[in-house]
């Protein structure tokens, strides 16, 4: 009787814990999800590196060697690199959250309906588990930035306020695309050619500054578009559309909170399905 | 540990089509039809009771139990109950195959928000139960055969020490062994005072283990009270839907009320017989207590049938822990004889000269269609006796006949 709960159905959800039980849970399943994710290969957990690098490795070589785009304003010699890197840094995370998150309510679908737990957890570990691809991206876009001299500026002080507007961001998606999974298969078909498509819509392979100045307000209506602009700023000191921070904003708000309260106001079909 | 339930009503909303969903959600305008699982029930579980929920297939006793674990919320309503539950509701829910033994034994710690030492105790106590080998503890989960997934299964649902404890059917898998093993720890759980609400098709599991049972039917409380009259009432119903089923199939069922789950319900194929009752006689009367080894000994078993498809009836004289002594059945006489047509029969079985020593035994009686294969009733471990070996000092199970040889 160590945890004593007292249920009323009425009013809290499924299987009310308190916070830090959530925090045992989530941080459990973490451990197992890493853990599992590479269970059975060769290089194990080394693959949380080899991917992101070989990522940017081929996009640098792509683009940046063999197409040579230039970055105008940010004049170092490896400048298209850390443009490349910044908006990796702020993708990959995302894609990859995305990616495990669309299906984690429907791949679970069955253990919800038989083992009383939040269902938020599921949606919550597949963020988690892109934490760590966000480390790897911020930490080699800054340790190249200081090798390359370019800062460490001031306005880095900005960097922890744009990870959790990442944060945030990505979770409120992944809880609106993993119920919306649930309830209509097609979602995670369209989300895996979205995805891809969202990709060339974001200045991460190419400078917004190659885009013709006109189609510059279309960009901050994609929410990605608007961090990565955000990230590049704060870290590269390149111009940014003005309005970019603002919309950043307003982005974090309708996801966070519109992503939150469609997985409420849906979670009632959870388990549910006859 | 009350488990009590308020005016607990709970209806799905039911789609024909994926997109009628997005359409109900996006215009405003209901494009659904309500299918009511449950209605009505109000009724507690007081604490350290052990209470049944009988009935049939689609009943709802299923909704019911995930309402009160907490896996689903009722539509109206509110249950409250307080302490650690455990769900028995699909034992290895939430296992993942390539974790090992101890992973997963954690990760089930985890879910009930236990860290550090306790999850430490958890561990010991799920391994401890579970009988597994370190060694295969260590092994991925997917390298077990399914014998050895249901152990840790059980094991693990069942470490946290609840307060409350909630079981599906979960129980009818695995081996023997086990089992009676998992059962055991379900008692062994009652005894500390635990409550236990637990559904089951086994009715004799329920008349014995519970000391209050509730029948539901359509979504609806049909019965609620002491164990005997509510399965009484139940069979009752059960034994009247089943002649209507085979002989009326057009004709509704009488007292199908609200839901349209029972319709669900096809008439079986299976020729229906019900075990009715077993009766033991010696010269010291009917049923006796106890009986002296080599006494004459008639047993009788009296079943119902329902159609006039034939049938066989076995049974099995075994003991407490299940180990079979010895079984007959109709189907193995030479040639096999079969029991056919509807009404009551009665199989009248002499021992003239019962061959057992002392020790406590019972009987399994089962009634199988014609090809034996398809158990059509039974009931397990009923009519407990005792025999005494008062006038030979042998010693064991049964009399085996002998002959000393005279020393050379």
């Amino acid at each position: 009787m160590t945890h004593p709960t007292v249920r009323t159905s009425t009013v809290s959800s499924a299987a009310p814990r308190n916070a830090r039980q959530l925090w045992v849970l989530w941080r459990y399943w973490m451990v197992r999800e890493f853990k599992t994710r590479y269970a059975g290969s060769v290089l194990g957990f080394a693959w949380a590196f080899v991917q992101p690098l070989a990522t940017l490795a081929i996009f640098y070589v792509l683009f940046g060697l063999v197409l040579a785009v230039r970055v105008p304003g940010l004049d170092v010699d490896n400048g298209y690199l850390l443009h490349l890197l910044a908006g990796l840094a702020v993708w990959l995370p995302f894609t990859d959250a995305i990616g495990r998150g669309v299906g984690s309510l429907a791949a679970y679908e069955d253990f919800l309906r038989k083992q009383p737990m939040p269902a938020e957890i599921l949606p919550a570990v597949s963020v988690g588990g892109s934490l760590l691809v966000l480390v790897i991206g911020y930490g080699l876009l800054l340790v190249l930035c200081v090798a390359q001299g370019v800062g460490p500026y001031m306005s880095l002080v900005w960097l922890p306020t744009l990870v959790l507007a990442q944060v945030i961001l990505t979770f409120g998606l992944t809880l609106l695309l993993s119920m919306a999974h649930f309830l209509w298969r097609d979602v995670g078909s369209m989300v895996a050619f979205g995805l891809q498509l969202w990709f060339y819509l974001t200045p991460v392979v190419y400078p917004l500054s190659q885009v013709p100045e006109k189609f510059h307000g279309w960009f901050l209506l994609n929410p990605v578009a608007c961090l990565v602009l955000m990230v590049q700023a704060v870290v590269l000191h390149m111009p940014v559309p003005p309005g970019a921070a603002l919309a950043l904003v307003a982005w974090v708000i309708i996801l966070g909170a519109g992503g939150w309260w469609f997985f409420r106001s849906m979670k009632s079909a959870l388990g549910e399905a006859l | 540990m009350t488990i009590r339930f308020e005016g607990v009503e709970k209806t799905y909303l039911v789609y024909s089509r994926p997109q009628d969903r997005l359409w109900e959600w996006i215009a405003r305008t209901p494009r659904h039809r309500v299918h009511v699982a449950l209605t009505g029930v109000d009724f507690e579980v007081q604490a350290g009771e052990t209470f049944g929920l009988i009935g049939e297939n689609g009943a709802g006793k299923s909704t019911l139990l995930k309402i009160a674990a907490g896996t689903i919320r009722p539509t109206q309503g509110a249950v409250s109950l307080q302490g650690r539950v455990a769900a028995l509701l699909e034992l290895g829910a939430g296992f993942h195959p390539e974790e090992s033994g101890y992973d997963n034994i954690r990760f089930m710690a985890a879910l009930h928000g236990l860290e550090d030492g306790a999850m430490e105790d958890f561990v010991a106590r799920a391994t401890a139960f579970s009988e597994l080998s370190r060694d295969t503890l260590e092994r991925p989960v997917k390298t077990y055969s399914s014998g050895m997934f249901m152990r840790l299964a059980f094991a693990a649902a069942t470490a946290i020490d609840p307060d409350v404890l909630i079981v599906d059917e979960a129980l009818s898998v695995g081996d023997l062994h086990f089992q009676k093993k998992s059962l055991n720890r379900i008692l062994e759980l009652r005894e500390r005072g635990a409550t236990v609400l637990f559904c089951s098709h086994n009715l004799y599991q329920v008349r014995s283990l519970c000391q209050r049972a509730a029948w539901i039917h359509g979504g609806k409380i049909q019965a609620i009270g002491a164990t005997e009259g509510v399965v009484t009432a139940y069979e009752a119903h059960e034994r009247r839907r089943h002649a209507h089923l085979r002989y009326d199939a057009a004709q509704e069922p009488v007292d199908v009320t609200i839901s349209d789950a029972p319709k669900a319900v096809a008439p079986t194929t299976a020729p229906l017989v019900k075990i009715v009752q077993l009766i033991t006689e010696t010269s010291d009367g009917i049923n006796p207590a106890q009986v002296d080894s080599f006494q004459d000994l008639t047993v009788e078993v009296e079943v119902e049938s329902y159609c006039p498809d034939k049938f066989h009836i076995g049974f099995a004289l075994v003991r407490p822990d299940k180990d079979n002594v010895f079984g007959t059945s109709t189907q193995f006489q030479n040639p096999p004889s079969p029991v056919c047509g509807k009404g009551v029969h009665r199989l009248r079985v002499r021992f003239p000269s019962l061959p057992l020593l002392s020790g406590e035994y019972l009987w399994n009686v089962y009634v199988l269609d014609d090809s034996g294969l398809q158990v059509l009733d039974m009931a397990e471990l009923i009519q407990p006796f005792t025999v005494l070996n008062q006038k030979n000092r042998e010693v064991g199970l049964v009399w085996l006949d002998h002959e000393i040889l005279p020393t050379a």
